[in-house]
């Protein structure tokens, strides 16, 4: 007999300069898992170079969430990292503070949240507030939007103002030591990017700093590499992102998707998922995911051709590289932060 | 600011009191820097123009303290906010230990930049005995945490500049793992007496 009680529960979900906080009702249903009910939004937005403004925003929220905090159950939070950690103890939810981008460097998510919730202690904390990164609330807000297995592995790919990666088990993150930051790999320069360095340029980096100094997958896909890149194609700085010529267009958006290919290559070799998801932000045109496909085939097709060792498995096939799952009665596929709070929301029910 | 899914806003569905709606405004003669009086802004959150919701934030900087500007200011050079939260919500506020009524809070202090967290450790705890030297009298780093704005001022002192450390000053070593229950335990015992005495006075 099912013994879990219907719970009321809540996402927060934080990017460069927005915000977004999602209230849901979790219902128990079969096989150990939650059906949510979402009730109420609140986003936030700010200026990420203005400390003050971001600051505002943040306690905004904090008050938001702390007027539900007596019906709330359990609260989850996601934002970019790296974090110092995301296991309980000392560091946890901490967004590092030598490394990781501005406005959130350094912020200790727990303690931004924990006083509006009414959480003084290590234990309520504990019991009541579960700190995620931004790209596994995504994997696993689509992994419950598509009801996927209990055994099937979902990537999701996060190309926003970062670029991430996040991974789920049936509707579980993917354990790891820390969490994923596939931004951090290094690029394969795409040979039409503007924006890339060329080969040249990065041997004479190389040897004059005498060390490694690639441009990662992040500085190369991320949606101010894309404005970067825009500007460098097109000689204009509008926000149109469009172009008089067709091919040159093509070309534009082929070159981002080259790079989200790369970052589907590497988690295919590592740890091969049943299914990868592509949530961007910018994407007019609608088609990333089937971009990245089509250089995802190329990388596998070039290995065979070669006649280098390859794999192949049953999932691997058209779809196999997918847009995020529309909710229901909705034509377009909900940005990232919405997935992501979903997500949260579920991980908070299933805490 | 739009919803994404057209849910009703949760910020319309609960009261969130004054703290959002009515920050009071401190008015200026005539850019003069004198005191006017204080007047009720609409809240910000209306959908107002970026270039309002600038001049809201200068606004709202206005009304902070000595020591709230402090901490605004090591944002701004340093670009982390978790400063600024570290000055935490008023319920977290409520539940901290006071310092014994003789010894001044830091956050309260009336010095500015003069004296330094390790100047103010100095002046206020321990002692100073007859040769000028100073003794702590069995305090110890840790238990500047009744003062949780000092603990942090003085971190962030030793960080930047190890050099300005108090070498007379105790750090107590970490306990290991293995007496993690006892530890536990040991905060258990701490945090009820703490509710007790606060709810005696």
């Amino acid at each position: 007999m099912d013994e879990r009680s219907p719970k009321r529960v809540a996402g927060v979900f934080l990017e460069r300069s927005r915000g977004y906080l999602l209230i849901a009702d979790a219902r128990p249903i079969e096989h150990d898992a939650w059906q949510l009910v979402l009730l109420a939004e609140e986003p936030a937005d700010w200026d990420a170079l203005e400390p003050s403004s971001v600051a505002f925003e943040l306690d905004r929220l904090g008050a938001v969430l702390g007027a539900f905090r007596d019906e709330l159950s359990s609260v989850a939070i996601a934002s970019y990292g790296p974090f110092v950690s995301l296991k309980p103890g000392r560091g946890y939810g901490v967004v590092r503070a030598d490394t990781a981008d501005i406005p959130l460097r350094g912020l200790d998510l727990c303690q931004v949240f924990s006083g509006h919730l009414g959480l003084h202690t290590l234990e309520q904390r504990a019991k009541r507030l579960q700190i995620q990164s931004d790209a596994c609330a995504c994997a696993v807000g689509e992994a419950y939007l598509r009801k996927t297995g209990k055994d099937e592995v979902l990537a999701y790919v996060f190309a926003t103002e970062g670029v991430g990666i996040g991974l789920a088990k049936g509707r579980e993150v993917f354990p790891s030591a820390l969490h994923p930051e596939i931004g951090l790999l290094p690029a394969v320069a795409h040979l039409g990017d503007p924006i890339a360095r060329t080969k040249e340029e990065s041997i004479l980096a190389i040897s004059r700093k005498a060390k490694l100094d690639f441009q990662s997958i992040s500085q190369l896909a991320r949606n101010d590499a894309i404005w970067k890149r825009y500007e460098a194609m097109k000689g204009a700085n509008d926000s149109s992102l469009q172009f008089a010529s067709s091919s040159k267009e093509e070309m534009f958006w082929d070159i981002r998707a080259c790079y989200l290919a790369e970052v589907c290559v590497a988690c295919t070799v590592v740890s091969p998922p049943h299914k990868i998801i592509i949530g961007a932000d910018i994407d007019p045109k609608n088609d990333v995911h089937l971009r990245a496909w089509d250089y995802f085939k190329h990388f596998i097709e070039g290995r065979l051709n070669a006649r280098d060792p390859a794999f192949q498995y049953t999932e691997l096939k058209k779809g196999f590289i997918d847009q995020p799952f529309c909710l229901p009665g909705k034509d377009e596929p909900p940005p990232p932060a919405v997935t992501g709070a979903i997500g949260l929301c579920y991980l908070a029910a299933a805490k | 600011m739009k919803t994404l899914l057209g849910l009703p806003r949760a910020s319309e569905l609960r009261t969130l009191g004054q703290k959002f709606d009515n920050i009071p405004e401190k008015e200026y003669d005539g850019g003069q820097g004198e005191l006017g009086k204080d007047k009720s802004l609409p809240s910000p959150h209306e959908e107002l123009a970026s270039r309002d919701k600038k001049e809201h934030y200068k606004k709202v900087i206005d009304t902070l303290s000595r020591h709230q500007l402090d901490q605004l200011d090591a944002v701004m050079r340093g670009s982390s906010l978790a400063v600024v939260f570290q000055m935490s919500s008023e319920d977290d506020e409520l539940d901290r230990v006071t310092p014994e009524s003789s010894v001044p809070l830091w956050k309260d202090r009336t010095t500015g930049r003069d004296v330094s967290p390790a100047d103010w450790i100095r002046m206020h705890y321990g002692k100073t005995l007859n040769d000028g030297s100073w003794d702590p009298d069995g305090l110890t780093r840790a238990d500047l945490q009744i003062d949780p704005q000092l603990y942090s001022a003085y971190a962030q002192q030793v960080k930047r500049n190890p050099k300005a450390a108090i070498s007379e000053l105790p750090v107590e070593e970490h306990k290991k793992s293995g007496d993690a229950e006892a530890i536990l335990e040991e905060r258990r015992a701490k945090d009820r007496n703490r509710k007790a005495l606060k709810r005696s006075a």
